[in-house]
């Protein structure tokens, strides 16, 4: 699985998705550095406006963009004509999507990595205060947890619309949705048991008012998480138009 | 194992209404060419896609190697190579990226593969060519190279010249031959192109509809072809008399007044000419006919023939 997940990163050469993440990370980081003008007297250290960046991250912007990367990345197999290729290996579907999905996890953290440095660019730039260089260090370490954790969390939307020829935008809708509602799913307690909030507690996000975090539940919904993804993998299997269209007619 | 290297039973698919391979039970034997011919949407690439595992059949069993090709995917399909219609790669890579690509997946790493692979098509090695600048005979090329790289035992070729200009197929026609008279590989070819089939292959399948009309070798096919001389003389009637006296035959028929059939072709030609001479008969033209293995093909598909 660690080979088929190498060659997934050769496949990414000169191929425009990758800027897709790079381009959204840079929009987050942006994003938050004009909110941070427009908000109140609140001095901006380092951890404040790092933190925000990543609120902002996992809230608006990458649950879709993790999803549309590995929605593009499994579905140009189809689109290529390249699956046929593979099946015939024979390496089965559900290897070739467990393979993508690592592939895709090196690619969160690659994002987290991106998002840090664009955050320390705008943050030096910008002559915020507050900087330490075991701070830094941090903020890189929660960026790349937070990412994991909110992929971890959307994983079952990739598996489920990774199956299905053609409805990956679907699921990167679906994937917005489910990271917007995040927002008030913590404001109303629900932030512990609501899987894209539940990295929060893991990263021990520190936002102005000190939120209860619970990691027993947090660790457990992400696991369940988890479990739930790697028993739709098991199964999954390449639907394409044609066996929809067989199992209608069957149906009828 | 059999004799035969792949073989089907009563393989069969529906989608949903229309049935695109019904009951088809093909024989292809160890070191030979099977060339299966058909029309478009006859069901050849249904059948090898069945052939493969990239489609479940609705009934019936593909056998390779003597397996069960359900459940022995792992054990039987690295030993084939394989090109499914149109040739499928990544766009944003070179033909060399893409063949490493698949190397890597196969898990070969032999010196000097994908070079030799290249070379046996005609493609340069690690051109900067992307995949999406090739030309459609390139394309197809590099689905041969892919098909060819791993040195499986047996090919399963779905119209491996289409989109190739003459010279192409030229080439391709004898490497494929020398692949299977020097490496003693079993090739399973399909087209619509009964004059290629009929260069190239051993043997014959010829399916319409999904129904499999004939199998034979393409010896057996030609010698069904009807041949005869046709003579065309001042009077046919008289030399049809001469003729069956002097050789005790009745093989012919007369077509008209100066027009006769004979369907023996065996009989010496210049001794009839010289025989009819001397008996007083003119002779305008002789000459040896055949029907073409197209009038067959159109004759046992009910008469739309083939491209
Ligand atoms: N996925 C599918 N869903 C529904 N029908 C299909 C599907 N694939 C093939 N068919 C039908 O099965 C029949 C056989 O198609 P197939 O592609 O096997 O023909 P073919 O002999 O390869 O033709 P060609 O020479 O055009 O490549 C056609 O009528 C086609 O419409
Ligand atoms: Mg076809």
């Amino acid at each position: 699985m660690l080979k088929i997940a190498k060659t997934e990163f050769h496949k990414l050469k000169r191929y425009s998705v990758v800027w897709i993440g790079v381009a959204t990370m840079l929009t987050v980081v942006l994003l938050t550095r004009f909110m941070a003008t427009a908000s109140d007297g609140a001095v901006h250290t380092l951890e404040y406006f790092s933190n925000n960046v990543i609120w902002n991250n996992f809230s608006l912007i990458f649950p879709a963009t993790i999803t549309l990367i590995a929605g593009y990345i499994i579905e140009r197999e189809r689109v290529d004509d390249t699956l046929k290729n593979i099946l015939t290996i024979p390496i089965p579907f559900r290897k070739l999507l467990a393979g993508k999905l690592i592939a895709v996890g090196g690619l969160a953290i690659i994002l987290a990595a991106i998002e840090f440095a664009f955050t320390m660019i705008v943050f030096f730039i910008s002559r915020f205060p507050g900087f330490s260089f075991a701070g830094m260090l941090l903020v890189l370490v929660k960026m790349i947890g937070m990412n994991l954790f909110v992929y971890v969390a959307v994983l079952p939307i990739i598996i489920f619309t990774g199956q299905r020829a053609g409805s990956f935008m679907a699921g990167v809708g679906f994937s917005f949705f489910y990271g917007f509602v995040g927002t008030f799913a913590s404001g109303h307690g629900l932030g512990n048991i609501y899987p894209i909030t539940a990295g929060l507690g893991l990263i021990s996000y520190q936002s102005g008012e000190t939120a209860a975090y619970n990691i027993f539940f947090n660790a457990v919904i992400l696991l369940l998480m988890f479990v739930i993804s790697s028993a739709m993998i098991l199964f999954a299997e390449n639907k394409t138009p044609a066996a929809k269209a067989n199992t209608k007619v069957k149906k009828r | 194992m059999g004799e035969f290297i792949i073989e089907t039973h009563n393989l069969t698919k529906r989608y949903g209404n229309q049935v695109s391979v019904s009951d088809l039970n093909i024989h292809v034997k160890k070191g030979r060419i099977y060339g299966l011919l058909g029309r478009n949407g006859a069901g050849k690439t249904t059948t090898m896609r069945m052939l493969l595992g990239l489609t479940a059949p609705t009934s019936g069993e593909v056998k390779i190697f003597g397996y069960p090709m359900q459940g022995n995917e792992r054990k039987v399909l690295p030993r084939i190579g394989c090109l499914i219609e149109s040739p499928g790669f990544y766009p944003n890579l070179t033909a060399t990226e893409n063949l490493k690509i698949f190397a890597q997946l196969r898990g070969i790493n032999k010196p000097g593969y994908i070079k030799g692979a290249l070379e046996l098509v005609n493609l340069p090695y690690r051109d900067k060519k992307l995949f999406s600048e090739y030309s459609l005979g390139m394309k197809q090329r590099l689905a041969i190279a892919l098909a060819i790289m791993h040195e499986p035992e047996v090919l399963i070729l779905d119209e491996p010249i289409n989109g190739l200009d003459p010279i192409g197929i030229a080439e391709v026609r004898s490497f494929i031959r020398k692949l299977c008279d020097a490496a003693g590989k079993t090739i399973l070819i399909s087209s619509h192109i009964l004059s290629e089939i009929s260069l190239l292959a051993d043997d014959i399948g010829i399916i319409d509809r999904g129904i499999l009309l004939e199998e034979e070798s393409l010896k057996e096919l030609e010698e069904k072809n009807a041949k005869f001389v046709h003579f065309i003389v001042s009077d046919a009637k008289k030399a049809a008399q001469i003729i069956g006296n002097l050789f005790q035959t009745r093989n012919m028929q007369i077509a008209d007044n100066y027009s006769l059939y004979l369907h023996d072709t065996s009989l010496p030609v210049a001794k009839i000419n010289r025989t009819l001479m001397e008996n007083g008969i003119d002779i305008k033209e002789v000459h040896l006919c055949e029907d073409t293995l197209e009038d067959y093909f159109k004759k046992i598909t009910g008469g739309e023939g083939i491209a």
